[in-house]
């Protein structure tokens, strides 16, 4: 094993391990198959958080040295741990094994979950060194992480750099995975990538199990992990597919805290909340438009569910104020709309060819499958025949605000040619939504078939379940 | 799918290490062994200025370098060559010249390295 693979690797288990400490604050696990199986949410928390407080490191003057990564790593853990023995979580007692029966549906199961492994398998054998040879990658992702782990923020190096009022998330969690290989190793990053799909996978499996039969979620597992430009781009080094799946899992933790109101889902949904707010301007938009739709969707229970929902986000955004202020004061030129909102009317003839490029991004089959057709429809048949509104209009409201937010990019910025090439941020940016879906479709095809172990459960907003605390 | 990924694997396992970390440059037509003997000439701790023609026009119609390779090539070499610093040449301890105009700098400078056809040079400035 390289020194490179070998940082990368002690890194992935530091983030593994902040996670668990700070998951073990929010939720107690009733066996160790429960705690095992939610290792992949507790690894994504435990990239959000650990990536967010470096960037808060960074902007209070502190490099990111072994000592910083290990002492905030290892401090969520202790602190998470002591913090859950003081609430009174002990670890638990039970294995919680049991031997799964040989039915047909579980030889389902088996069949999509090894087209899933073997996938993500050859996923990480490419991973393991893959040049970096994505423009947006050379030109500014890797060097910006790079340029923090040479230097620390260098305002110098980083404002000469593309895009320098992006958020630092991903050069923050780059740069740490730097530190622990030993060397700014580039061709490494790709694994980096893959441990956050692998968890993205792990964490819808984990977050759906309660709600849905393993015979419906798998088959959208697999679907997810062969997706053509899930493939192509999940690997390059830069910010959509870390957003894609941050934004994804924290959607589905409000989806099934709309179900179960088990409030450790929105703990969970404020940390990927947060990281993906400190990813890409485009988190900021998609958490709005997911927050937007968990308010509408919860409309008739406004009084117990909105200061929360409100309340978190808000708190997820706070980081990214000294982000903010770190590049205003530097005079740093804004990544705003060339076109403001009073000049937009005038250039009303791209909201047109704007819809049909976002739309037909969404459906194309040669880039995500039928992911996002499936879940539409889905989601539609559980709105129109069994009016069970609220995890479809949540769903759905979140899509079509995203598509409008999409829209208003291409509309708002005239140097983006208004075609599906490259050159514009939005056939990767819809990347987000297709993630969002393929996290989705298990849970409305479930309700929609009423095979889900909560089938029978009233829709969300008229009868939130009595856990509500 | 797996095949796609065993190829990158494949494609990766072929080459060195040196291979690996200018594969970038290559679909952008960055000559390799410019960026291998910046590597090799320029000391980490060291400054750099990349100098190229005066415009696109000039580098495609003197030199037939691509618009992609003039576009791409500030931003490549920054990446590659990370923690060198890039400076203006006024400041620069090193002068990177991808087919640029050398006359100001031939008295200020020795020439480290140069390609067969001397388009592209590597210099060491003295100030």
């Amino acid at each position: 094993m390289s020194r490179s693979l070998g940082g990368l690797l002690i890194a992935q288990a530091l983030y593994a391990g902040a996670g668990v400490g700070v998951l073990s604050t929010l939720r107690r696990w009733e066996t160790w198959v429960d705690f095992l199986q939610a290792l992949g949410l507790a690894y994504l928390t435990g990239v959000a958080s650990v990536g967010v407080l470096a960037t808060l490191m960074l902007l209070a003057g502190f490099g990111l040295g072994t000592i910083v990564i290990i002492a905030i790593a290892t401090g969520l853990l202790v602190a998470g741990c002591a913090v859950a023995a003081g609430r009174g979580f002990r670890p638990p007692r039970a294995s919680g094994l049991t031997r799964p029966a040989a039915t047909p549906q579980n030889l389902a199961v088996l069949v999509f979950a090894v087209i899933t492994l073997l996938v993500l398998g050859a996923m990480s054998r490419a991973a393991v060194h893959l040049p970096v040879t994505s423009w947006d990658a050379w030109t500014f992702w890797v060097p910006k992480a790079e340029t923090i782990y040479f230097f620390g923020l260098d305002a110098h190096l980083l404002t000469a750099l593309a895009n320098p009022s992006y958020p630092l998330f991903v050069p923050a969690l780059q740069a740490m995975d730097f530190r622990l290989m030993g060397s700014a190793d580039a061709t490494a990053l790709a694994l980096q990538y893959w441990f956050l799909f692998a968890a993205f996978l792990l964490s819808v499996w984990t977050l759906l199990r309660p709600l849905v039969k393993p015979a419906v979620i798998w088959p959208f597992l697999a679907l997810a992990s062969v997706m053509p430009t899930l493939d192509k781009r999940l690997l390059v080094a830069e910010g959509d597919w870390p957003l894609a799946v941050l934004f994804a899992v924290a959607a589905l933790c409000v989806a099934r805290w709309l179900l179960t109101r088990e409030p450790w889902l929105l703990g969970v949904f404020a940390f990927l909340a947060s990281a993906a707010m400190a990813t890409k301007r485009e988190g900021q938009l998609l958490i709005a438009c997911l927050l937007a739709a968990a308010l509408a969707t919860t409309v008739r229970t406004a009084r117990a569910a909105w200061p929360r929902l409100l309340g978190l986000t808000v708190l997820a955004y706070l980081p990214q104020i000294p982000w903010r202020l770190w590049w205003t004061s530097r005079h740093v030129t804004p990544d705003t709309p060339e076109v403001p909102f009073s000049r937009l009317p005038s250039h009303v003839d791209r909201v047109g060819p704007a819809l049909r490029i976002v739309l037909h991004l969404l459906v194309r089959t040669d880039m995500w499958l039928v992911t996002v057709p499936l879940a539409l429809t889905a989601a539609l048949l559980l709105l129109v025949a069994r009016r069970d509104v609220g995890l479809a209009v949540l769903y759905l409201l979140t899509c079509a605000l995203g598509v409008v937010g999409f829209v208003w990019v291409l509309w708002s910025f005239l140097s983006f040619p208004l075609d599906e090439s490259a050159q514009e941020p939005i056939p990767r940016a819809v990347g987000s939504l297709v993630l969002l879906s393929a996290a989705f479709a298990p849970l409305l095809v479930s309700r929609l078939l009423a095979v889900g172990a909560h089938s029978a459960e009233q829709p969300i907003d008229l009868a939130p379940v009595a856990v509500d605390g | 799918m797996v095949h796609h990924f065993d190829g990158l694997a494949a494609y990766a396992a072929h080459r060195t290490p040196l291979e690996r970390e200018l594969a970038g440059a290559d679909s952008a037509d960055i000559d390799n062994i410019f960026l291998e003997k910046a590597l090799d000439i320029v000391p980490r701790n060291s400054t750099y200025a990349l100098l190229e023609p005066a415009s696109i026009d000039v580098a495609q119609r003197s030199y037939k370098m691509a618009a992609l390779t003039y576009l791409a090539l500030p931003g490549y070499v920054r990446f590659l060559l990370l923690p060198r610093r890039e400076m203006p040449p006024s400041s620069a301890s090193y002068i990177l010249c991808y087919f640029c105009d050398t006359s100001p700098f031939d008295q200020r400078w020795t020439r480290v390295w140069e390609s067969s056809d001397r388009g592209l040079v590597i210099g060491l400035l003295r100030h």
